[in-house]
């Protein structure tokens, strides 16, 4: 009788435990109720972060919440949320913005112990202000095949845009597309300019006489396939994303200091008063995590800065046209952002090569 | 040679022609294109090959998006008409001095660049947001309160035409025939204004789902409308779920259009502004 009181309370015991525990709160995450805020890219991009980053954010108990547009449009809402609660905690930007962020203090540095990822970096990509999570690659972008049946010799420079027989098969980027800044700097240097002189670039551009400007990459990439354009200055994405329809190739031209091509970088910065610091820092590691990094160029076109991701995708002969290595960016110009005005830009554009 | 009134009819057909394609060809483009998903960058016309793939595959977020849209468009139009419908006969039928201004304040709106409208907004709520103790960016009521503003003047300008045009003989006729104050509104001069309501409210809805420079300002996590959504993806990348939803979109435009027509009668919008 007594075995049976033990083996009857030793079962009450088990199924209260049980019981308990199958009702139970999931194990407690150290971001339970944490919402994160992140100004960033909408469409393909966001799908991205929130299959990488959202998903193992969640895992930990937080939430991340989308705050969608181009880094211009969330410049805006950040300077007009000025000495309030910003509009998010996290901004994801390029690095034309950078002056204006530092500028206008609207950045609050990092605790880079928190984001251990970035041991996979180069030193040159991050500081307590800014972490780099991709670049773009900017250069010449042409179709080989129509090149080759036209007998004309593969681009080197921009000013080779300009051959006759090239006449009305030529894109450039408009003067609003996300790869003006990069092109007109690089013409300009070609021409003999620099950033603060872009005279020469223009000069260049009117010389190129473009058959038009592209304004968004699905409107380049349609007319390299139907074959309206065979030649333009964009990013190396174009090549990948055209991959079987396009017999497309980059070249990086010289650019300054022998250097060739153009880096486009995009960043994360923590944004003055954004709460959960540690939340911030999580995320940011996770950016740099090497499965996003991989997906970074594999499904989002972009090239990733990790040295991890990069090795993994230098054995992949479909990106064999990318620069893959810290030390093959090192080759690569970065734009001086410090001496480009934007809205002189603009008005200079406006004024020289006009609609 | 062909008879001057034959010519001319065939004139008029190939004007006619020329416009409905002009018109509605990049509707047709799009809604062909829909059927490709071979790829994932670039438009595909005419299809590689019909597929269904791109419908199967839209995102969650542009099905979100859309009913955000169609809720903002819906508030706003009701609040454009409460507001429209009492301005414009105030407007017109009192003997209020500066009518003209007034309704030069109205029509404001359509003059002012939308961008600046959107930049002009957001400053706005940042601004009062700390007065009144409401976060209005990013919000659904701040959203609506934006389209309000893109969208009444064309609830005004649509009911000022109606009432200008008005014959107020039959309002008179009615009360001498001994009907009060109130069924005459009801009976006589609602239903003649019923024409520039409908169409009103439909610029209005209109105007307010298809808005992009307010919103885009605005938008925060949770209120990013339908072409906002649109807008974002195609700056970042072209998807060929983008064709299959904006066509779906269409096609619950045009049974819109259709059930407006089959309830309301859409011919009587029509007549707004034309001749008596």
């Amino acid at each position: 009788m007594p075995k049976l009181k033990q083996f009857a309370a030793t079962l009450g015991l088990v199924c209260t435990v049980g019981i308990a525990a199958s009702t139970a709160p999931a194990s407690a995450g150290q971001f339970d109720g944490v919402t994160v805020r992140i100004g960033t890219f909408g469409g393909k991009w966001r799908d991205i972060v929130d299959s990488f980053v959202a998903k193992a954010f969640e895992k930990e108990g937080g939430k991340i919440e989308y705050v969608l547009g181009q880094p211009a449009n969330n410049m805006a809402k950040l300077i007009a949320a000025r000495g309030q609660e910003p509009p998010f905690d996290l901004f994801e930007t390029m690095d034309n913005f950078l002056p204006q962020l530092g500028a206008g203090n609207f950045t609050e540095p990092l605790d880079l112990a928190q984001v251990p990822n970035l041991r996979e970096l180069d030193k040159s990509m991050y500081d307590s202000g800014k972490v780099m999570i991709w670049i773009t690659q900017e250069g010449v972008i042409y179709n080989q095949k129509k090149f080759a049946e036209a007998g004309i010799p593969a681009p080197k420079r921009y000013l080779d845009l300009a051959d006759p027989r090239l006449k009305g098969k030529v894109s450039l980027p408009d003067i609003s597309a996300g790869g003006a800044i990069p092109a007109i700097v690089g013409m300009s240097y070609e021409g003999g300019g620099s950033e603060a002189d872009i005279g020469p670039g223009l000069d260049l551009v009117k010389k190129i006489a473009p058959a038009n400007f592209w304004s968004s990459s699905s409107n380049l990439q349609t007319m390299l396939v139907n074959g309206d354009v065979w030649a333009a200055a964009a990013q190396a994405g174009n090549v990948q994303r055209l991959r079987g329809k396009v017999d497309l190739a980059i070249v990086f031209p010289p650019v300054a200091q022998g250097k060739g091509g153009v880096l486009k970088q995009g960043y994360l910065v923590k944004i003055k008063g954004a709460k959960n610091t540690k939340a911030l820092e999580w995320i940011i590691n996770q950016f740099l995590s090497q499965p996003m990094q991989v997906a970074v160029l594999t499904e989002g076109g972009q090239v990733p800065v990790h040295k991890g991701a990069l090795a993994e995708l230098q054995t992949n002969p479909e990106y064999s046209f990318l620069r893959l290595s810290t030390e093959d960016f090192a080759k690569m110009y970065s734009v001086d952002f410090s001496k480009v005005n934007e809205a002189a830009y603009v008005q200079r554009w406006n004024r020289t090569i006009g609609r | 040679m062909l008879h001057y009134r034959t010519r001319r009819r065939l004139f008029s057909t190939l004007v006619l022609i020329v416009a409905y394609v002009t018109l509605l060809s990049p509707i047709a483009f799009v809604m062909i294109a829909s059927f490709d998903y071979g790829q994932r960058a670039y438009v595909v016309f005419p299809p590689d090959r019909f597929t269904l793939e791109s419908y199967w595959r839209i995102p969650t977020r542009y099905w979100d998006s859309l009913w955000i849209s169609v809720r903002v468009a819906f508030l706003c139009m009701l609040i454009s008409c409460a507001i429209g419908i009492p301005a414009a006969i105030g407007i017109v039928r009192s003997s209020l001095p500066g009518k003209a201004a007034l309704l030069a304040v109205f029509r404001a709106p359509m003059q002012i660049p939308a961008v600046v409208s959107g930049v002009a907004f957001l400053n706005l709520y940042y601004l009062i947001g700390p007065l009144f103790g409401v976060q209005l960016v990013g919000s659904f009521a701040g959203m609506v309160i934006a389209h309000v503003f893109a969208a009444t003047p064309y609830v005004v300008g649509t009911l000022v035409s109606v009432l200008q045009r008005f014959n107020y003989d039959l309002e008179e006729a009615a009360l001498v025939l001994g009907a009060s104050r109130w069924g005459t509104f009801r009976q006589v001069t609602l239903p003649m204004l019923k024409p520039g309501i409908f169409a009103g409210a439909l610029y209005a809805f209109m105007i307010s789902f298809a808005e992009v420079p307010i919103s885009v300002f605005l938008a925060g996590s949770r209120t990013v409308t339908f072409p906002v959504e649109v807008f974002n993806s195609m700056l970042f990348d072209f998807e060929p779920t983008i064709l299959a939803i904006s066509s779906i979109v269409t096609v619950l435009s045009l049974t819109l259009v259709w059930f407006a027509q089959w309830a309301v009668g859409l011919d009587k919008f029509v007549q707004v502004g034309g001749s008596d």
